[in-house]
């Protein structure tokens, strides 16, 4: 498993590596999208402290935008798009080409995905250190390091939420229904649309009890230390366990279900 | 021992059905309705190593349904297949190491890319040594004519030279099996010809077996031995060419070239039996039927009454025919 993923990553981090430089524009578009994005929810975050009682709010002024920096950095750095993109080609038919090679469907995915995110880490940690440095903002070493331990598990979930997206669609070929489905409760309960640290208490306690969070607002909230870092591992430990098994099961429930039409 | 083992094979899919007039949009989403397709009905063959065989059919015939069991992408609801010793659904990653499979219709090439990235990512996908993909390579370039292509984007290339590039890759990693789904769908003649001389020197080089699904009759007889074939899922001749040629054997067709303006629109027109064939275009007249049932010498004379012609040809069946034949409902041999 791990040669299979090792293989189709390198694989694909070569190819994404040579589209970048088929096309430069993309390489510093990427790094100017993270660095728009921050400035834009800056802007939003700075307008909501002017106009509320910072009292109300669970976070300094000063936390949520280091949140916001963080969150912008690891969508970017992660992609969050793994659904889409494994759906699309079952919708596609294109999925029958990952089944004719010599790996396992989820070695294959894994390697699909992780390639081209590998290949494109650069522009938005640039965009990143830049951001902290242009804020001013002073992390210790213990904030970049435990950014850096979350990537992989922040990862690890996606990817499985994605799988599973990707596993249902092999039976119900109905990629765009479920990406549409699964779209905004990412956004909305990860924290990437907006910190949780923001949301009403419903909404925040609701988002509590999905995996959503452990993509972001928990990583995050563990970073500026106020979750302990164990305890945030524990939870995201939990869900890739727990959504591991989902996944499996739904696959191989639903691989004897695929239907790819033509030749 | 069998390369290539089929028992039984079927394979249904539940496709949803169409709205009925009781049901709403709204109703459909929580209680669709599914109807059972059988793509493919109770299917046995088997081929042997080194084998080169034809899968035929009709569109809908189930012909592409059964490659992809073959290759283990499609699961059959019931029956036995058993290629290179494995179950395909089970071993397929380990099978995918001996398979080299062509879709006519969709590309594993990197669209954006040089054509050589497309052989460089597939040579790390299946693991192969510097040596190997060397040797490869260059066994392939030189025998699909692909050298003026390597650093092309895929996106500039023509069909006919994609379609080269295409089979070339699935060969990259020498497999035992070559399964090609219509692989020439769309090619002028010239460059089918290219693909038909490649592909046999590389069955000879590589000692593969060769599944070739096709429309095109013309890759058949030059590539295939023995043909498959079906219709409506169900295997309804399993043969040599020769044999399928001479299943139809009896079938005449004779084409007269015109000289009367008046140019007939059915067989009753020429005075002949209405269970013929006519096909007229061009200022030409092309009847088939059984010479069994009407001798020849009566067809003659019945069109030389009717009309006037300037020149005549008669010709014994072409495997177009004979396949055209049983496609639209002519007697079947049986299927060995």
């Amino acid at each position: 498993m791990l040669r299979s993923i090792a293989r189709v990553t390198a694989a694909h981090y070569h190819a994404e590596k040579c589209r970048r430089l088929t096309h430069p524009i993309a390489v510093v578009s990427s790094l100017l999208y993270p660095i728009g994005r921050v400035a834009v929810l800056m802007f939003l975050v700075q307008a909501v402290y002017q106009n509320r009682n910072p009292q109300n709010l669970l976070a300094d002024y000063q936390s949520a935008r280091i949140y916001i920096l963080t969150s912008a950095f690891l969508t970017v750095t992660l992609g969050f798009n793994n659904a889409a993109v494994l759906a699309e080609r079952i919708r596609s038919g294109l999925v029958v080409f990952d089944l004719v090679r010599p790996h396992s469907w989820m070695a294959t995915n894994i390697g699909e995905r992780l390639g081209p995110r590998l290949a494109n880490l650069i522009a938005p940690v640039l965009a990143f250190l830049l951001g902290m440095s242009l804020a001013g903002y002073q992390q210790g070493p213990k904030y970049y390091l435990m950014i850096t331990l979350m990537v992989p598990t922040i990862w690890s979930i996606e990817f499985l939420i994605s799988y599973i997206i990707a596993s249902i669609t092999l039976s119900t070929q109905n990629s765009w229904g479920l990406g549409v489905a699964l779209a905004w409760p990412q956004q909305l309960l990860s924290g990437a649309m907006v910190p949780l640290v923001l949301v009403p208490h419903g909404l925040r306690n609701l988002a509590y009890l999905t995996p959503f969070p452990c993509l972001l607002d928990l990583p995050i909230r563990a970073a500026l230390g106020t979750v302990a870092l164990m305890s945030a591992l524990r939870i995201q430990v939990f869900w890739i366990i727990t959504l591991g098994v989902c996944s499996k099961v739904l696959y191989h429930r639903n691989i004897v279900r695929i239907r790819i039409n033509g030749g | 021992m069998h390369l290539i083992a089929g028992a039984s094979i079927s394979k249904a899919f539940s496709v949803l059905s169409g709205p009925s007039e009781k049901q709403s949009v709204f109703r459909r989403l929580f209680r669709p309705g599914y109807e059972r397709l059988t793509a493919v009905d109770d299917v046995s063959f088997t081929v042997t190593e080194g084998e080169s065989v034809a899968y035929l059919g009709p569109n809908g015939a189930g012909k592409s349904t059964m490659l992809k069991m073959i290759c283990g992408v499609l699961v059959p609801t019931s029956g036995d297949l058993r290629v290179m010793g494995m179950t395909p659904w089970k071993d397929r990653s380990k099978l995918a190491r001996h398979l080299g499979v062509v879709f006519g219709q969709r590309t594993q090439l990197l669209w954006d890319l040089a054509v050589v990235e497309s052989f460089r990512f597939l040579a790390t996908m299946y693991g192969l040594g510097r040596d190997e993909y060397r040797q490869n390579l260059s066994f392939l370039v030189a025998r699909f004519g692909i050298d003026q292509l390597m650093h092309r984007p895929v996106r500039e290339l023509s069909l006919g030279q994609r379609t080269r590039v295409e089979i070339a890759a699935a060969l990259l990693h020498r497999p035992k099996i070559i399964i090609l789904d219509e692989p020439t769908i769309g090619m002028d003649l010239l460059v089918k010809d290219q693909i038909r001389e490649a592909l046999a020197a590389i069955r000879r080089e590589f000692g593969a077996s060769l599944i070739l699904a096709s429309h095109d009759l013309s890759d058949v007889e030059a590539l295939c031995d023995r043909a498959l074939l079906v219709v409506s899922g169900r295997l309804k001749f399993d043969g040599t060419l020769a044999e399928l040629k001479n299943a139809a054997q009896g079938r005449r067709t004779v084409e007269f070239t015109l000289r009367s303006r008046f140019v007939p629109t059915s067989v009753v027109d020429l005075g002949l039996p209405s269970d013929m064939s006519l096909e007229a275009s061009g200022g030409r007249v092309r009847l088939t039927y059984s010479s069994e049932r009407i001798p020849t010498v009566d067809v003659v004379s019945s069109v030389l009454r009717h009309v006037e012609i300037t020149d005549i040809a008669i010709m014994g069946p072409s495997l177009e025919d004979v396949v055209r034949s049983l496609y639209s409902g002519g007697e079947w041999p049986d299927a060995s």
